[in-house]
């Protein structure tokens, strides 16, 4: 299956461009990482508070955020998915990245699942100030874990070229 | 080129730091990797400040995010002393880089900037002077994310 699209990719003109334009490269890493300061900058706003950092804060101010977690993370798939296309055989085979993407798996279900008990605390809680150190444990918790899940996902990455 | 500097440089390759970084299998993506993630905070909170005063109504100038400077400054140190650490390992090669030179001036830049913009964010409400600040925020930190990258693809 995996060598099915990895072959798939080399024949491509996409890997062809990528390959001859030595401009693409670079130009993706830096979109890769402005995309990667938008998604972990927001986040640690969104996360820290909800894990109970900086209580004077509401909580609903700091999941307007939200949205430049979004674009950032949409950023990285679009550019992720452009450097594998680029050199599909580095990827696939590598023990780094393959756990990237199990974490990003991860964060995304740990991000949904935040989302969803985040919402019923909220219309619980409707009309009165988010501003107290009062939320349940499994909203910390969650928070930190998404941390977590993003400084992982930064490490993995950061590891994919020394683990081949 | 003075031979003094050129001696330094030499100096702080062949020192125990140095030779680790740059001959360890670790050494290098460990710092590499404190790097980013210290870069990620820096640069991220920073982008958060700035993007609180450009767009006021839709992410509430105002709502104390200047608290979060503190968290940016963490990351800052990190940077700082990850990227001392690989700058030792290759010295005498990344001072004569100019992306790597471009890219100290503009992180020295955007820590001023940004610095003075959270102070301004304590004071009240947005004004004109302060959109400016938070505008040159965002370009000198993206330029400085660029000039980074570009660091291994220029000499």
């Amino acid at each position: 299956m995996l060598d099915t699209v990895t072959n798939w990719m080399l024949t491509s003109s996409l890997y062809q461009y990528i390959q001859i334009h030595m401009w693409v490269w670079p130009t993706l890493e830096s979109l890769h990482f402005i995309g990667l300061c938008l998604l972990y900058g927001s986040l640690l706003v969104v996360d820290l508070r909800l894990a109970g950092v900086f209580p004077s804060i509401a909580v609903e101010k700091v999941t307007r955020f939200i949205p430049l977690t979004v674009i950032g993370f949409v950023t990285n798939v679009v550019t992720g998915v452009l450097f594998i296309c680029g050199d599909p055989e580095r990827y696939f085979i590598n023990p780094s990245f393959q756990l990237k993407m199990l974490c990003v798996f991860l964060a995304c279900i740990n991000a949904v699942y935040l989302s969803v008990v985040l919402d019923r605390f909220q219309v619980a809680n409707k009309g009165a100030s988010t501003t107290i150190a009062s939320l349940p444990v499994s909203i910390r918790l969650t928070a930190l874990l998404s941390i977590g899940f993003w400084t992982a996902v930064i490490i993995l990455g950061r590891f994919i070229p020394y683990v081949e | 080129m003075s031979d003094t500097l050129l001696n330094g440089l030499y100096w702080l390759e062949e020192s125990a730091i140095g030779e680790w970084v740059a001959t360890s299998i670790w050494g290098y993506p460990i710092f590499l990797t404190l790097h980013t993630i210290g870069m990620g905070t820096i640069v991220g909170l920073s982008l958060m400040q700035a993007f609180s005063v450009l767009l006021p109504q839709t992410y509430t100038h105002g709502i104390r995010l200047y608290a979060f400077w503190k968290i940016a400054i963490l990351g800052l140190i990190l940077n700082v002393i990850s990227g001392s650490v690989l700058f030792i390992g290759s010295a005498s090669s990344t001072w004569f880089n100019w992306p790597f030179r471009i890219k100290l001036m503009l992180i020295l830049t955007g820590v001023i900037l940004s610095a003075s913009l959270t102070r301004d964010t304590m004071k009240g409400p947005v004004t004109s002077r302060q959109r400016i600040k938070a505008t040159a925020v965002v370009v000198v930190w993206l330029s400085a994310l660029v000039a980074g990258r570009l660091i291994a693809y220029i000499d």
